[in-house]
């Protein structure tokens, strides 16, 4: 059965998102942060990865990596692919690669195609698994939600270990 | 319980509750009030800001030159930069993390009174500084509505009227979270909000809305003159909405299609059964569609839609459940009802994927394939080794003219017409701002 006062809550959090998205399109970016977090804690799925990434990239906050941890993994509990990726991304710059490992696995899991490159160059720096990293290189390469850049990046990386590895 | 509110025309100021009956030994809420052309009750008084000086039960009210509560009841308050509240002047500091959240409060000399868990942005558990901790059970405003022991022996029992006043059953364990989660301050009995103070007495907030930023109207939906009214409770409509801040931020600012905030919620009878709290929510649910039937715009328009009607607003499908008779309604995103339901959430998210397919097909036309191809070599033999993203902050454009940043860019799951830019040189990726174009 319908839960209205759920459907209610989810309504009110919807609404806070639209309107903290005008304010993002028209640049007002502190009010926007506002919305979207009132948002997220209204229980907005999508404003929790946004919450954090203006976090991480101080937009109409100040910039605060923990917080923007602390809302990226929120996010992935809602299912968002790219806060995966980019706590993966946190934890391999924090020097902690088994964590960043596990988070782009996820972010795969998740459907983010650009995470087999981020794992193939874990597996290339650690020259541990080099079959490993040619084999999330093919992946990336033949990938749809990737970009294109990271396509390319994939591509010669690939090509340059079958140059050293024939 | 029974539970009647009154309001006044088309502005919905609450001025009037009357209750209850069957509710034990305990006497009900009465108040009743009238408002004048600013929307502020005539039995207060106020500053010339807006801010309320005597309410008729605390008659101290001080409020300092940026409008926050400097004093009532004779404690005083301290306030952060960011103007949250830090201090009851002499017997207790607050301290928040970084979540604008409570984490403890101490006494003056900086002994520790209480510590707060916090789980998905809810008080979740209390830690005395003596004796064990003490679990919350809140229900979806916020509010506290039981408290137990670690054994789980029940020591707070309460309901919450629509507009906050407590009628505890049990009452073993002292703490002061309680209407929606925030803190009703003992000096005074109102609730600290964050941006405001609400008193539960009158169902109001003591001083008027503001908004942080410049903008006309703030939190104001002309269609609906209700939330023109900067003192008034979520649009009183407190058993749908929580307050989260003290900014009444619940409503829409969109025309035309909405009739206004205040939703009438469809209630099934079979729900209420013999529960003295749900009928007094029917009552109060009822009242409001009354007040809002005497707001004029509104009844216009929803007069224009019919039931389940499904219409769209900024590109947002919208189901509206209107009653025309009461000249309200239920305004619901069809992407949240159909997330209820497994088989509306594969079709949403078939739509979806439709929709992101069409995208990609016109961003991404087949002909450029054969150009990849041709980059995938050119610009890797100027790159060498190929690093992360070397080589690539000079160049404005691909070859064929297509700006760089669509090389980093795909489009956004689930989010037609929204993109995922990558940055290349850390592997972050970032949802861009609407209407952004690669």
């Amino acid at each position: 059965m319908l839960d209205i006062k759920k459907v209610s809550r989810l309504t009110k959090a919807n609404l806070l998102y639209q309107r903290a998205e005008e304010a993002w399109k028209e640049g007002h970016l502190r009010s926007a942060f506002q919305l979207f977090l009132a948002a997220a804690k209204a229980g907005s799925d999508d404003a929790r990865a946004i919450v954090a990434q203006f976090y991480d990239e101080g937009i109409g906050v100040k910039a605060s990596e923990d917080s923007a941890l602390r809302w990226y993994r929120l996010a992935y509990r809602s299912g968002n692919a790219m806060a995966a990726n980019n706590l993966g991304v946190i934890w391999r710059d924090r020097g902690r690669i088994d964590r960043a490992l596990m988070w782009f696995l996820r972010a795969l899991e998740l459907g983010d195609e650009d995470a087999n490159l981020e794992i193939a160059k874990i597996y290339l720096n650690a020259k541990s698994s080099p079959e490993k990293a040619v084999q999330y290189l093919k992946s990336a390469c033949s990938g749809k939600f990737i970009t294109d850049g990271s396509k390319e990046e994939a591509r010669a990386l690939l090509r340059n270990i079958r140059v050293k590895h024939p | 319980m029974n539970l009647s509110h009154g309001y006044d025309g088309a502005w919905g100021n609450l001025t009037g509750m009357l209750g209850a009956s069957g509710y034990g030994a305990c006497s009900g809420t009465v108040m009743s009030a009238s408002a004048n052309g600013n929307n502020q009750l005539t039995g207060f008084t106020y500053d010339a800001a807006g801010n309320t000086l005597d309410d008729g039960n605390i008659h101290n009210y001080i409020w300092d030159g940026e409008s926050q509560l400097a004093s009532a009841n004779g404690v005083g308050y301290s306030y952060d930069g960011d103007g949250r509240r830090v201090a009851k002047v002499g017997s207790k500091f607050y301290w928040y993390g970084s979540g604008g959240e409570i984490l403890a409060e101490t006494d003056g000399s900086g002994n520790t009174l209480n510590e707060y868990v916090f789980f998905g942005g809810r008080r979740v558990s209390v830690l005395p500084s003596t004796g064990g901790p003490l679990y919350y059970g809140s229900d979806m405003l916020g509010t506290s509505r039981v408290m137990v022991q670690s054994d789980g022996t029940l020591c707070y029992d309460a309901d919450f009227t629509p507009f906050g006043e407590e009628r505890p059953y049990t009452s073993n364990c002292s703490q002061n979270y309680k209407f929606e989660g925030k803190e009703r301050d003992t000096e005074t009995g109102n609730d600290e909000f964050g941006a405001r103070y609400y008193s539960w007495r009158y169902g109001r907030w003591l001083s008027s809305d503001w908004s942080s930023v410049p903008v006309p109207v703030p939190y104001a939906n002309l269609t609906n003159p209700q939330t023109l009214n900067l003192y008034s409770m979520v649009s009183d409509d407190p058993e749908s909405f929580a307050d989260l801040d003290g900014h009444t931020d619940d409503t829409p600012v969109q025309s035309g299609t909405y009739s206004g905030s205040t939703p009438v919620v469809p209630t099934d009878n079979s729900n209420n059964s013999s529960e003295t709290s749900q009928q007094g929510k029917l009552q109060a649910q009822q009242t409001t569609a009354a007040a809002v039937s005497l707001a004029p715009a509104a009844t216009e328009g929803a007069s224009t839609l019919s039931t389940g009607a499904i219409t769209t607003v900024a590109g947002i499908g919208l189901a509206v459940f209107a009653d025309v008779a009461a000249g309200a309604a239920l305004i619901i995103r069809t992407a949240d009802v159909l997330v209820e339901n497994s088989q509306g959430k594969e079709k949403l998210a078939a739509v979806e994927s439709q929709v992101a397919a069409e995208n990609n097909a016109i961003l991404h036309p087949p002909a450029s394939t054969s150009q990849q191809g041709a980059v995938d070599t050119a610009p890797m033999q100027a790159k060498g080794q190929g690093g992360q993203g070397k080589g690539e902050r000079g160049q404005a454009a691909k070859p064929d003219g297509t700006p760089n940043a669509a090389k980093h860019a795909k489009p956004a799951p689930g989010k037609p017409g929204r993109w995922i830019v990558k940055d290349p040189h850390t592997g972050k990726e970032s949802l861009k701002s609407p209407g952004w174009q690669p």
